[in-house]
């Protein structure tokens, strides 16, 4: 029997109604599930909230700081910027905010300059204003990682959640520019690698997700990184 | 772990997303618990979902109307899937053709839909998405967070399970 895409539209619209008529009776929500779910609405932290977020956004770089000392060496300039990103870390959540207001001029494309043998682009995911993203794969095998960076604008919040209680994540700092990165290595019911740094100068928050190189090759590769000229 | 990006800026989109989960959790619990079968999994599976919507509430209009009803239950449905997905410790090769969705009568007027009843939640879910909600292969792909070519080879997989469906009425 053949079909038409018009055929599909009216079996799908069938088949909705049939889904609608036979739904099971709702079941009250837990407390613990609305506050989780009161939180993805929770205000973003603006400028009037300045006096509150310094001493944390202090802390935090206090706490980078004694993993690492390198932050102290970056100037003054640099230092400011690296409020550009606040981060907070909550029991599964782990938030990237975006403080400042002032205006951005538009931020460029970013490319590799190397990546470890075997690896090659495979596409642009995404064309969002908010984010890019690229995908590499290995050779023509399933292995992949993508590359994501967002862009800052004001209240913008880039959320790492962990929903499922059979995940344990591991946090850790490798060293990218001078600069400390976040590494999350994610194991348990789902497994995942993840590599978050912060660009001092444009204040873009860079992403590597998937089926990362050893550490020393993906330092490289994000050190590698460089603007290009947009298509 | 998955990520998110905050968009809800202004006090509307917020009330606009506080009024869809006062809505719609408690119906969407329900159908998590007929899929994942415990209450701690029906709830992570439902703020799995509110996330997936969060990302993607610029397509709703209308919180009360039907569409909006059946998009946060397919959208339950896929992350329920997910969820049983990561927790399966071998998975078939083929795990998206097991029909782990919602049951679904068919509708009994047309030969076509009480055959897209019978297709793996996988395939239904897009063929919903796709041709009844009109979601675009590139709006599906940002939602269901898969690339393209894997929204287009679902959508092939789903119709191709289909004919196979309406020519020899087995299962696929």
């Amino acid at each position: 029997m053949k079909f038409t895409e018009d055929d599909l539209k009216k079996a799908a619209a069938a088949m909705d109604q049939a889904m609608l008529d036979n739904l099971p009776p709702p079941e009250a929500p837990s407390p613990q599930l609305l506050e989780k779910l009161d939180k993805l609405t929770a205000k973003p932290v603006r400028k009037s909230k300045w006096k509150t977020v310094l001493p944390r956004v202090a802390a935090s770089i206090l706490i980078v700081f004694m993993v690492g000392g390198v932050w102290l060496s970056t100037d003054a300039e640099a230092r400011k910027a690296l409020l550009y990103w606040f981060r907070d870390f909550n029991d599964d959540h782990y938030i990237y905010q975006f403080v400042e207001t002032e205006a951005h001029q538009a931020l460029p494309k970013y490319a590799f300059g190397w990546l470890p043998e075997g690896w090659g682009n495979s596409y642009q995911d995404d064309d969002s204003p908010s984010f890019d993203r690229y995908s590499f794969r290995y050779g023509k095998g399933t292995a992949h990682f993508s590359l994501m960076y967002f862009y800052p604008k004001e209240g913008i919040r880039y959320v790492l959640v962990h929903p499922y209680a059979g995940i344990r994540v591991a946090h850790s700092t490798l060293t990218v520019h001078g600069t400390q990165a976040d590494y999350y290595q994610i194991t348990g019911i789902r497994t995942d690698r993840r590599l978050i740094w912060m660009d001092d100068n444009s204040g873009i928050l860079f992403q590597l997700s998937g089926d990362l190189p050893e550490e020393a090759d993906l330092i490289r590769m994000m050190e590698s990184l460089h603007p290009v000229e947009a298509e | 772990m998955l990520i998110y990006l905050q968009t809800l800026e202004t006090p509307d989109e917020k009330a606009k997303f506080e009024h869809l989960y006062r809505t719609y959790c408690g119906l969407m619990i329900a159908v998590a618990m007929k899929m994942v079968g415990n209450r701690a999994d029906a709830e992570d599976t439902v703020h799995q979902a509110f996330l997936s919507i969060l990302k993607n509430m610029d397509k709703i209009s209308d919180v009360d109307c039907l569409k909006t009803k059946s998009y946060v239950v397919i959208i339950t449905e896929n992350k329920a899937i997910d969820l049983l997905r990561a927790r399966k410790k071998t998975l078939p090769r083929d795990f998206e053709e097991e029909p782990l969705g919602i049951e679904i009568p068919p509708p009994g007027e047309d030969r076509l839909a009480d055959a897209l009843t019978r297709l793996p939640a996988r395939y239904r879910e897009i063929l919903l998405l796709h041709y009844h909600h009109g979601y675009s292969r590139k709006e599906l792909a940002q939602m269901l967070e898969l690339s393209y070519v894997a929204v287009q080879q679902l959508l092939w997989r789903a119709k191709d399970s289909l004919r196979k469906q309406l020519e020899g009425g087995s299962h696929p």
